[in-house]
Parts: C-alpha cells; sequence; structure tokens
C-alpha cells in the first residue's frame, strides 16, 4: 500500500478513460437510506472513489483514514469532501472525474427488492429478527415462542440465572438475555435496484504516477468491485491516453 | 460550489438543487419555488428568502392537517369537511392527536404520518420551522432526519453500536418536511395508510409537474363533501380516495390512475393547460413514480404507450370501465364486487402491473384470472398486441373479429338454453355463458400446436355455438398455422384476450336481476357482424 502518492503536490495532466460495467443489478443510495432504500441511476463520485480505493486495497479504518485526511489537507490546503454516510475518500485531491457517459434515468430498469438490513440495537428487536443466539438460550427462546414467557424492556426478572431457571407466566427483562445475541438481527428492508442499459464511462484526470497506480489495481484488484451495495459487482477497466493532455 | 459556480463568480453559499438527490426532497423544493418565493429561481434567490419561502410551504402544510366536519352524521344526508387552522392546531393539542378519526376529524392524506406518530410529526416540523426563522441556525447545519418529517429515512447502525438517525442538513430536512405536508401533491389512502405519489423528474420538470397539479387538483375541491356512513357514523370523504377529480376507487389502480385523471383532465381543458398537461406526462415516461406512506415505499413506472392513452384521455374510460365491470367468472355468485377477495386483489394486482410494465410476462398474468372485459378494453388491447408485440394489424383485427363472434354467439347460446322464468335469469345467462367461454379457453391453453389449437375451435364453435367461425377469422387462422409473424404462445393469448372481451352490443349482466335488452337478437346474427366491425 503505498500512500507516498498522496503527499506530492496534485497535477492532472494524465487522462484515462475508466469503464464501469454492471455484472449484477446495482442499488447505489446516496441519501436518506433507512426505511426504503432509493437508488440513483449512476454512480456519485464518492462511490467511484471507493471502487478505485477497493481495488488499491485502501481498506483503512476511520480513525486512521481521518488522521491521514488531515495531513494531506494540512499538506495541500484543500478540504476534504465528505460523502453523505461520512466516507472521505483519499484519493479525491488527485483524481478528478470530468465528462461522463452515463445511462440516463430514463434508461434504467428500475425494480424493487427485499434486502436483509443487518441492525445492532440495545432494544426488544433482537429477540424476534435474530436466529444467531447462544445455544445456552435454547429453552428460553423455545417457551417465549410459546408464549410461556415474556420479554420486556422495562421491569421483569433481571436476574442472570433465569436463563436456565425460569417459570411459566415470567417476565424476563431483556437486559438478561442480550449478551447472547452476539450479532445482528436481520429484517428484510424494501431495496430499489437498477439495470443499467449501457457501461457507465468516465472520463478521468490525475497525474501519471496515480494512473500507472490504478491500472495495475484495476488488473487485479484487492477485492471484489461493487458499487452501492456489496452485491452489487461491477467490472471496471482503465485505459490511460499519454498523449492527451488534461 | 460546482466549478460553474466558480466559473461565474458565484460565491453564493447558498444550497444548490443538484444537493438534492433525493426525489422527496426534490418534491419538497419544486413545491417551494412553484409558489412560495413569487416565482424567483434558486439561484436568484438569496438566504432569507429561500428560508422564508420554506417556512411558508411548511405552514401551509400544516393548515391544511386536519379537517373536520360540524355536520351531524346522524341527521344530515350531506358531511361537508373543512380543514382546521393552524392556530387551532397550536392553541388546541388534543386536536392534533388522539382518537380523533371517530369524532370525524381526519387527517388528510397529504400528510405523509401515522395515526400513532402524526403527533411526533407535528411537533417536528413545528421545530424545523423554528429553526428556518431563527437566524442563527444555518442552513447547512447537520441534524437528524427522522422518520416524522421523511418517512424513507430510518435508523441504522452504519458501523455504530446502536441504531441512529441520519443526518441531513437543515436545508434537506425543511424539503423532506415540505414534502411531508404539502397538500400540493398527488395522495390518497391507500390500504389505511396515508400515501404521496412523488416522480422522480429534474426539478424543471417537477416544477412544471407541480403546477399543473395545481390547477388540476382545483377542480376537485367538492371531495371534501362526503356522506355519512349508513350506521349514521362519520365517514371519510371522498378525498381520502385520491387528492384530485376521477381518482380510481381501488387502492391498486393508485398511480395509474393519477396519470389516467390527469390526462382526462388535460384533454378537455383549454389549449395551453393541454399542452402543459402534455408536456408534464410526457415527462413522466419511463421515470419512477414512488408512493410513499409511513408504512412503506413502492413505485411504479409506465410505458410511453400507457402514457400516450393517458393523454388521449382514453385511460381514464379503461380504468373506470374496468373497474365497474370487469369480473372474474370465479366471483359471479358474489352479489356485489367483493374487492377483499385474494381473487380479486390479485386480478387487480396483475392488471396494474400490466398497466405499468406492458410487456409479455405482465400480460400472461393478466390473463391468468378468467374474467370479463368491458368494451373499452379493447383499445388498450389493441395497443399492446400491434405497438408492443408488434403484431401486423391485420392479424389482430382478424383475431378480434373471431373471439367477439365467439363472445357474441357465447351469450346468445347461453340466453337461448337458460328457460325464461329461471329464477334471478341475468345471472344464470352469465354464468351459462362463461361456462362456454371457459370450455374454449381450456381449448385453446391446452393445445399441443396452432393446428391442434384451431382444430379444436372450430369443433367447439360448431357444437357449442352452432356455426362456423367467420370469414373474418381466416387471417389469424392462416398466420397461426405458418407461425412466422406471431408464434404460438401469442396466437393463444392474443385469441383468449379477445374472446373475453364483452361486445358493446351484448348487454352488461348484472347479478343484482337488473340487465339490458340487447340491441339484436339472435336472428340478426349474421347481418350483425358486418355492421359491427364498422363500429369496433
Amino acid at each position: 500500500m503505498n500512500l507516498n502518492l498522496l503527499e506530492l503536490p496534485p497535477h492532472f495532466l494524465t487522462v484515462a478513460i475508466l469503464t464501469v460495467d454492471a455484472l449484477s443489478p446495482l442499488s447505489m443510495v446516496a441519501k436518506m437510506p433507512g426505511k426504503y432504500y432509493r437508488s440513483q441511476a449512476a454512480p456519485t463520485d464518492d462511490m467511484l472513489y471507493g471502487l478505485l480505493e477497493n481495488a488499491l486495497g485502501w481498506h483503512i479504518s476511520e480513525k486512521d483514514r481521518n488522521d491521514l485526511i488531515k495531513r494531506i489537507q494540512k499538506k495541500h490546503g484543500k478540504t476534504a469532501q465528505a460523502s453523505g454516510v461520512g466516507f472521505k475518500s483519499l484519493l479525491q485531491f488527485h483524481l478528478r472525474f470530468g465528462i461522463r457517459v452515463e445511462t440516463p434515468s430514463e434508461a434504467v430498469l428500475r425494480y424493487d427488492d427485499y434486502w436483509s438490513q443487518h441492525l445492532r440495537t440495545g432494544g426488544l428487536e433482537f429477540f424476534g429478527g435474530s436466529r444467531e443466539h447462544d445455544a445456552r438460550l435454547i429453552p428460553l427462546v423455545n417457551a417465549a415462542a410459546e408464549k410461556q414467557i415474556s420479554l420486556t424492556d422495562s421491569g421483569g426478572v433481571r436476574d442472570e440465572e433465569a436463563i436456565g431457571d425460569f417459570r411459566p407466566g415470567d417476565k424476563i427483562n431483556f437486559s438478561v438475555v442480550r449478551p447472547y445475541f452476539p450479532r445482528y438481527y436481520v429484517t428484510p428492508t424494501p431495496r430499489e435496484y437498477v439495470v443499467p442499459a449501457t457501461a457507465y464511462q468516465y472520463r478521468v484526470e490525475t497525474s501519471p504516477d496515480v494512473a500507472e497506480m490504478i491500472a495495475d489495481a484495476l488488473e487485479d484488484p484487492a477485492a471484489p468491485l461493487y458499487l452501492g451495495s456489496n452485491d452489487g459487482w461491477v467490472e471496471a477497466t482503465w485505459r490511460i491516453f499519454p498523449e492527451a493532455k488534461g | 460550489m460546482t466549478q460553474l459556480d466558480l466559473a461565474l463568480n458565484n460565491t453564493s453559499t447558498l444550497p444548490s438543487a443538484e444537493s438534492l438527490t433525493h426525489p422527496y426532497a426534490r418534491y419538497g423544493l419544486a413545491v417551494v419555488l412553484a409558489f412560495h418565493t413569487d416565482g424567483k429561481l434558486l439561484q436568484s434567490l438569496n438566504e432569507e428568502q429561500l428560508r422564508e419561502g420554506l417556512a411558508r410551504a411548511l405552514e401551509s402544510g400544516l393548515n391544511f392537517f386536519r379537517m373536520e366536519t360540524k355536520d351531524d352524521p346522524q341527521h344530515q344526508q350531506e358531511l361537508r369537511f373543512r380543514p382546521i387552522s393552524l392556530d387551532r392546531l397550536r392553541a388546541d393539542p388534543g386536536l392534533v392527536s388522539g382518537s380523533l378519526a371517530s369524532q370525524g376529524k381526519y387527517l388528510f392524506p397529504s400528510i405523509v404520518a401515522s395515526d400513532k406518530q402524526v403527533k411526533g410529526t407535528f411537533a417536528d416540523v413545528e421545530k424545523v420551522l423554528a429553526d428556518l426563522r431563527d437566524k442563527t441556525a444555518r442552513l447547512d447545519r447537520m441534524s437528524d432526519l427522522k422518520r416524522s418529517i421523511a418517512p424513507i429515512a430510518g435508523e441504522i447502525n452504519n458501523g455504530g453500536k446502536e441504531k441512529v438517525n441520519q443526518r441531513g442538513t437543515l436545508f434537506e430536512a425543511a424539503c423532506a418536511a415540505v414534502a411531508t405536508v404539502t397538500p400540493e401533491k398527488p395522495a390518497a389512502q391507500f390500504g389505511g395508510s396515508n400515501t404521496g405519489i412523488f416522480p422522480d423528474l429534474d426539478m424543471a420538470h417537477l416544477t412544471e409537474f407541480v403546477r399543473v397539479f395545481h390547477q388540476f387538483q382545483a377542480e376537485g375541491s367538492n371531495r371534501l363533501n362526503g356522506k355519512p356512513a349508513k350506521n349514521g357514523k362519520y365517514r371519510r370523504p371522498p378525498l381520502h380516495d385520491g387528492n384530485y377529480p376521477d381518482a380510481p376507487r381501488d387502492d391498486a389502480f393508485g398511480a395509474v390512475g393519477l396519470l389516467a385523471a390527469m390526462g382526462y383532465w388535460g384533454s378537455r381543458a383549454g389549449e395551453t393547460t393541454r399542452r402543459e398537461t402534455i408536456a408534464a406526462l410526457d415527462s413522466l415516461e419511463d421515470r419512477p413514480l414512488y408512493l410513499i406512506s409511513y408504512d412503506g415505499v413502492s413505485h411504479a413506472q409506465f410505458t410511453h404507450h400507457v402514457i400516450e392513452l393517458a393523454k388521449a384521455g382514453s385511460l381514464q374510460t379503461i380504468i373506470n370501465d374496468f373497474y365497474h365491470e370487469a369480473r372474474p367468472y370465479a366471483v359471479y355468485d358474489e352479489p356485489y364486487l367483493r374487492t377483499d377477495l385474494p381473487l380479486v386483489r390479485h386480478f387487480y394486482f396483475a392488471t396494474s402491473r400490466f398497466l405499468q410494465r406492458f410487456d409479455a410476462p405482465a400480460l400472461r398474468d393478466f390473463l391468468s384470472t378468467r374474467a370479463e372485459y368491458p368494451p373499452s378494453t379493447d383499445l388498450l388491447l389493441g395497443v399492446y398486441f400491434m405497438q408492443v408485440e408488434n403484431i401486423p394489424r391485420h392479424i389482430v383485427e382478424s383475431a378480434r373479429a373471431l373471439g367477439q363472434w365467439i363472445n357474441r354467439t357465447a351469450y346468445f347460446v347461453a340466453d337461448e338454453d337458460t328457460a325464461e322464468g329461471t329464477q334471478n335469469r341475468p345471472q344464470a345467462v352469465r354464468k351459462a355463458k362463461a361456462k362456454v367461454l371457459v370450455e374454449f379457453e381450456s381449448a385453446i391453453m391446452s393445445a399441443d400446436s396452432p393446428e391442434d389449437m384451431l382444430h379444436r375451435v372450430s369443433t367447439r364453435a360448431g357444437r357449442l355455438l352452432q356455426g362456423d367461425a367467420p370469414a373474418e377469422a381466416t387471417a389469424y387462422f392462416d398466420a397461426s398455422a405458418v407461425g412466422e409473424e406471431i408464434s404460438f404462445r401469442t396466437a393463444q393469448h392474443l385469441l383468449i384476450a379477445y374472446l373475453r372481451l364483452r361486445t358493446a352490443k351484448t348487454p352488461e349482466l348484472l347479478p343484482n336481476g337488473t340487465g339490458g335488452t340487447p340491441a339484436v337478437t339472435a336472428a340478426d346474427d349474421d347481418s350483425d357482424l358486418a355492421e359491427q366491425e364498422t363500429q369496433e
């Protein structure tokens, strides 16, 4: 992972064409997610930066990423743009997207489908939505399914032993049971998917070093490339025009 | 700031329309720009004007929050509803939420909220209003996008430990809040939830749509007047079926009903209005229409074929007649149309989806419920088979002639076979006719090849209808046998669709005992065929 390039001053003399071809329906959500995920017809710039960083393998944690962004901002004297979910791309200072050829909104096929939204909370929704729980909880879960006991958010039995030792008619506080659900609960959420009619093409302006780096990365990506949701796999190709001027 | 802004030396720090990528918030901004900024464009507004425009749009929406009636349902025949003013709502929180439906104080269908949490919507919209009028709250300040002002947003983890609301700028939240409460949007109560219909268009077209809809909606001001329920209780006025004129009565036709009604109105309006309506409907071609309610979101999309039918005003007749007349054979015993039966719901759902997708799989689902179609459906089928499936006109007309002959003759045979004094005679004739038609359909669908199908159709024509297929059917028979211009599957669908179509001359048989007299008797059969061709 060679990040030294980012310290160099940005210049945009090299032109390349990035072609992104969808291999499966894409769901590119930019704003207002939660209850219904509405997809854009074409990816936003932040999504494309994310695609390239994915190929480069720059999977950096949020804290480290923010530190790096601060350093780069100070070096180049510009402020970083963040996406709607707070993703700050490291490439944004050295690479910019120019002319784009995208499938217009009328030509994409749109449909709604259910998507397994994974959520985590301290509340009672966990119980109904998660099949992954500790095996020690099985008798209690069975009893709750038969409505012999009930779980509640407020009041109720708070004794930790209640997991093995409960009687019909008990009301057990959820905090007793919560530690035994290690992961997420799943809720089916409607999500909009688009099937673009053509590939997306972008004219990219960047420096020669960055262009080479990305060319190598897209030859052999560090991770599967996707746009929007991570089941929206795409094929991305990169062609550099050494003679064209930015 | 975009590159263009820099180039134009535009150092405005105001948010641009491009920052609103979600159609929900965009719709709110379009309403503000159409009605609350004195016609100025977004670029020429200063911050104070924009804030005031947003605030006024919110207040206007809150003035159409709840409705009430002073009429007594037990003693009066008409209930006239009027909106409760914002001042009264602010003075008396008991008017905002509570078990008010039993008192006839219904929520306007354009408020995208549920009865349970409408108190939260009111409070949060008031909060956004206060922030807009508060000079210290910047427009780009991040705030929570709660479901009370943006029902499509929700709480998600996004990497955090707990579910949290997603954030947006105050500008975005204000635009979304306007979309949630404004009456200037197509809305109805679908399945008990207040649902708004939001087209996904760019700002220019969206502002035009909002303006055209405003004029269209103004024609339906009497939809606030309703009738009490039979047991002397309050009942919602027709506004809840759709806050625009000629809204469809069934939820399944929600989005297409809007297009149809708008097109019908536009086709009968003055020249300028007609052109504006046509432009608005054209802009909706292949663009999604989001049906957003507090409980769920779905979307609809229409091809240009259906939009052409809407623009001509024909779609309204087709849907209206369909709702009033089309009945699955399986529910013929029911005395009145029961739209809650799963079979009927499936039928309407398939019809609605056919009108949206307008392709072969959707047609197959539409044809999967055996029913009789009203005569106006002829136009819809013609457009589909000739423009989408590209079947040559003469073949479609030949299939039509054959199908219509089968349908009419089945009626006459059923009429003859049913004894005069039978109890509930029209119903009995109807069922007998359906039986004949079903036999034809089964024969057609279970055929192995075009030749087999034609053989079966001819045999049954002779046996059940005591006649030969008309000469006009030859083109259809030949084309099906050859199989070049029309595939076997399409030939089957073509004939089935047309034999279900009630001809204009056979009477509609209503199950409650009434029924028109036929325009021709069985004796005039042959001569009538020629006459019918020119009329249809």
